[in-house]
């Protein structure tokens, strides 16, 4: 039985406004194990995000948790107070981020910033932070790492900064790894080398990953386990090789058929009709029922359960459930 | 033979880098030496990862940068020296098509405004001809009527960019340019508006160039493509070979590189070593010899030149 890491337990945040409070994410519910990569993906506006923001507490200042818990090896983080939080990331569970060049600091040399996490999480001594940060540097397979250690972040580029994060994720030894889109501002052929070196720091640590991303080939080759959101919502839950085998939920197959695939030949590419719908403007029923070809008259009054179909899967749709409950 | 609309004869463009008092002055040498053909009808793909020189072909083309050496043929001119004042008809043959879908449609304009301004530029039609125009062509990319007196910041991602289609159509051009036009969309949007991009061709016989850095996308709309590295076309032929034969060591490693959709496939990547040398110090030989796998001494020494190695399939490498 393996470990579960991080698990999260129907997670509802919601956003201020001037008139009212927006539901950004709702009653999600999932778990990372050690050594497993777990894919949360969906499009822009689906919540993936602000889901892992919320794990992490980083919520800008008018978003807020409204529910559910985040269990940390069996903490649960909503709990604490700031301090202890603080002490959490960085060192227990860690984060790299979609825009390496924005997330370094460009006034801070790249060696110093790698070494304030270890003397501020391992408390150690400017020495030793310093040979631990050309180690990590060499480690995520930078060459010439003094050399590295000493520039300013705009003299690295795209590929090497996310290398810097990832290198800077990793140097307190976090047991949860969560990147938010990691790969999505680098060209294919970095983008390569960088999914690379996430797999291999994840088979040499052992940590879990909670991988999001919208670029479902990166998915299938990185993931173990995957996730669809939609809207807020989990809709689809499976294990990667069912997920695109035998995809469920319309929404899934809908967005597995639109993927540009090469040598297909087909002419027309299928597509989803429509729009992801306003936050502030959700349809009553299933959410994606306005786009969805198969919509019944239920979809569009009663919103459908997530259902749990066997151990690995879940999906929330009533014609899928419905369709169970006749062959049972 | 199919007749050629637009023509590039080994244009050259560089851009001052840097200039320091007593110091040599530094280029960012963006492209160096392209010439390629794009035939009426036909939809060319310049495929490359960022700074390899791709949108600035695409401007060099319609004359929004002017080249430093070569030429540039469109529809049977020589449009290099063109003045912008010469160039406003042959602008009108020639329309643009972003990526940016909220940077490329000014928020203060409505959207009748906004695609019927190339017709106020280019032709002498009243107000009323005007709006009924952009309000057929808002009809076509599958807007309607009620959207006309909105603003820009009311539409999706997906629904600007086709705006900004509706805007290229309105001169009923020969030639479109779109410069990564589906990047900021999402997959299903994305499908959506490639399909849109497919259809107009058929129904206005257009020729594309359509500039992207995915090569899977570009496989559904092109008939030709072109792959280009630090400035250099390095590889152009028909999209079938590019796919099935991928002779440029540098092709099939963009080719795996691409993570596919399915995880049964999951096959040995090639990992190129190395980033992108810088553009200002372009490496002496073969632009791609710092990350080739195959390297010979004969790389580093000689720019190996765009040669035919079967029918209508151009490489340009010292192995070939």
């Amino acid at each position: 039985m393996s470990i579960k890491l991080l698990e999260v337990k129907n997670l509802t945040t919601e956003f201020k406004t001037d008139k009212k409070s927006l539901t950004a994410v709702k009653n999600v519910s999932f778990y990372v194990n050690q050594g497993e990569v777990v894919g949360l993906v969906g499009e822009s506006g689906s919540g993936k995000s602000v889901t892992s923001l919320s794990v992490l507490r980083l919520l800008p200042e008018n978003g807020y948790i409204s529910e559910g818990e985040v269990l940390l090896s069996q903490n649960n983080i909503l709990n604490l107070d700031q301090k202890s939080i603080r002490n959490i990331r960085g060192s227990e569970i860690a984060m790299i981020f979609q825009d390496p060049m924005s997330s370094l600091n460009p006034v801070i040399k790249v060696g110093e910033q790698l070494m304030e996490c270890t003397m501020l999480h391992l408390k150690h001594t400017k020495k030793e932070a310093k040979a631990h940060a050309i180690e990590m540097i060499k480690q995520v397979g930078i060459s010439a790492p003094e050399d590295v250690f000493n520039r300013y972040p705009h003299q690295l580029s795209g590929g090497m900064s996310q290398r810097i994060m990832i290198a800077m994720a990793l140097s307190c030894n976090p047991k949860v790894l969560i990147a938010d889109e990691p790969t999505t501002a680098l060209d294919v052929t970095i983008q390569a080398q960088v999914l690379d070196l996430i797999t291999e720091m994840k088979e040499q640590s052992n940590i879990g990953v909670l991988l999001i991303t919208h670029d479902l080939g990166v998915v299938a080759e990185m993931c173990d386990r995957v996730i669809v959101m939609y809207c807020g919502r989990i809709v689809e839950s499976a294990e990667v090789s069912c997920l695109f085998e035998n995809p469920l939920h319309p929404y899934t197959q809908g967005l597995i058929a639109s993927v540009p695939k090469i040598g297909s030949g087909s002419d027309i590419l299928p597509y989803i009709k429509g729009r992801v719908p306003d936050l502030s403007q959700m349809p009553i029923g299933c959410k994606f029922a306005p786009r969805c070809d198969g919509a019944i008259e239920k979809c569009f009054i009663e919103e459908p359960l997530l259902i749990q179909l066997d151990n690995q899967r879940q999906c929330r749709c009533h014609l899928v459930s419905e369709r169970g409950e006749r062959n049972a | 033979m199919r007749e050629t609309l637009v023509e590039l004869k080994n244009v050259r463009k560089q851009f001052l880098a840097s200039k320091k008092f007593m110091e040599e002055k530094k280029y960012v040498k963006a492209i160096n030496g392209v010439s390629f053909e794009i035939y009426k009808g036909e939809t060319l793909a310049i495929v490359g990862e960022s700074g390899c020189g791709k949108s600035t072909t695409g401007r060099a083309i319609n004359k929004l940068i002017d080249i430093d050496e070569g030429e540039v043929w469109f529809d049977h001119e020589n449009i290099t020296n063109y003045s912008s004042h010469m160039m406003k008809p042959v602008r009108s043959k020639m329309q643009m098509v972003f990526q940016d879908p909220y940077g490329s449609l000014n928020p203060r304009m409505k959207i009748r405004d906004i695609v019927s301004e190339p017709l106020l530029v280019h032709t002498n039609l009243s107000k009323k001809e005007r709006y009924q125009k952009a309000k057929e062509l808002l009809e076509i990319v599958g807007l309607n009527e009620g959207h006309l007196r909105r603003y820009a910041h009311e539409f999706s991602g997906g629904q600007r960019q086709r705006i900004g289609i509706a805007r290229a159509l309105t001169v009923n051009p020969k030639l479109i340019i779109a410069d990564e036009p589906v990047s900021a969309l999402d997959v299903s949007i994305q499908a959506q508006v490639i399909n849109l991009f497919k259809e107009l061709q058929r129904e206005f016989h257009l020729t594309y160039l359509f500039i992207s850095h995915d090569l899977s996308v570009v496989e559904h709309i092109s008939d030709r493509i072109g792959v280009m590295y630090l400035g250099h076309l390095v590889e152009i032929t028909a999209k079938e070979q590019l796919y099935k034969n991928p002779l440029h060591p540098y092709t099939q490693a963009l080719l795996s590189a691409i993570p596919i959709a399915d995880p049964a496939k999951k096959k040995k990547r090639i990992i190129l070593k190395g980033d992108i040398p810088n553009p200002i110090d372009l490496p002496v030989g073969c632009p791609f010899n710092t990350r080739c796998m195959h390297v010979q001494d004969k790389c580093y020494k000689i720019v190996p030149q765009l040669q035919e190695a079967a029918s209508g399939h151009k490489v340009a490498c010292h192995l070939i």
